[in-house]
């Protein structure tokens, strides 16, 4: 259950009503916009990912049968768009050096770590991210950002449970290559 | 050894994630509390894969992203509709009831039905007047073939002739 949204409000906002659905808006862009911006890993993607979310959800609210939970439901539909988004821009860029280029510029200049915490954390998982494909990514932002257990994220991505394990299982595997292999190149 | 194979898959996923069965869990706390090995693992793995990802900070949704979405909405409802759109902007300027196109319609159905009715009786009345021009003409045809007169006894006929 979304905090100020009743299911009158989402019955409004299915029937066209542009400021019920203004204040589901409210309640659900801050994960929509983060998840996006996880899963396709670039700010100007996730914008457009947003909003092509919205746009979507304000068609497909008229479809809502209340079965699922209503957070559950937006969660499908960005974890859908941004997939599909990452899937049509998909880049062929070094994801090993570009993570390596970001931990190196954290070594390189300690004195300023202080200031660029927050900068540098942020950078950190953007870099590690691009280093698993994008339906790993998705379940390790799901789980790891946003605190889905299990079962949520088989609903969400509508999979079996087994298969998030599998997912989560290869992906940490995959990250925990990725963040050796830079290691090692840094103390060499 | 194969034990730690094995626990490294909960460790990895379950176990980290606080999904694991409370059975296996005994069973691998007291693994952990006999093999370095694996302890130092879930510390690694804590440290590279839990910490990281559940400190990262919240991005801000962009300010103008309401807008744009709220835009596009409006955009698509004016393209879908021009048409009824225009007629409820008339109907609006022309400050007339919901119901004016309806009675505007109706009003226009029997204007064009009485038109087609007074058309089609003006029709046969003038299909009746030829009809009887017709056989005045055929009868003066054949009363001349009979008398073998071909005169029609007018002043300019007898000008001419």
């Amino acid at each position: 259950m979304l905090p100020g949204i009743s299911d009158d409000i989402i019955r409004k906002a299915a029937q066209g009503d542009l400021r019920s659905f203004e204040a589901i808006y409210k309640a659900t862009s801050g994960f929509v916009y983060n998840v996006a911006l996880r899963v396709v890993n670039n700010r100007e993607d996730a914008k457009e990912v947003a909003q092509e979310v919205f746009l979507n959800m304000y068609h497909k609210l008229k479809g809502f049968r209340f079965e699922s939970s209503l957070k559950t439901w937006v969660y499908r539909i960005t974890v859908n768009c941004a997939l599909n988004y990452a899937q049509k821009t998909a880049r062929t860029r070094g994801r090993e050096t570009e993570y390596r280029d970001v931990v190196m510029a954290g070594e390189v200049a300690p004195d300023a770590r202080a200031q660029m915490d927050g900068r540098h954390a942020d950078e950190a998982i953007e870099a590690l991210l691009e280093t698993i494909n994008p339906e790993q990514r998705a379940c390790v932002v799901l789980r790891g950002i946003e605190g889905l257990s299990y079962q949520e994220i088989a609903e969400t991505l509508k999979i079996n449970i087994n298969t998030v394990r599998t997912r989560l299982k290869r992906a940490r595997e995959n990250l925990l290559i990725s963040k050796k292999k830079v290691a090692d190149e840094c103390v060499s | 050894m194969s034990a730690c194979h094995e626990f490294r898959d909960i460790i990895l996923t379950d176990y980290i994630d606080g999904e694991l069965d409370k059975k296996v869990k005994i069973r691998l706390e007291a693994h952990l509390n006999v093999c370095a090995q694996c302890r130092e693992f879930v510390n690694e793995v804590k440290a590279q894969l839990v910490v990281p990802f559940a400190q990262t900070p919240r991005a801000v949704v962009p300010e103008d992203l309401w807008q744009s979405i709220e835009e596009k909405i409006t955009g698509e409802g004016e393209q879908a509709h021009p048409a009824a759109t225009w007629i409820d902007r008339l109907v609006q300027s022309l400050a007339l009831p919901r119901s004016a196109p309806v009675a505007l319609s109706f009003i226009l159905f029997i204007s064009a039905s009485f038109w087609v009715l007074h058309n089609r009786q003006a029709a046969q009345v003038a299909d009746n007047d030829s009809g009887e021009y017709a056989a005045y003409v055929l009868d003066s045809v054949s009363e001349l073939a009979e008398t073998g007169n071909d005169s029609f006894g007018t002043s300019i006929e007898q000008y001419f002739l």
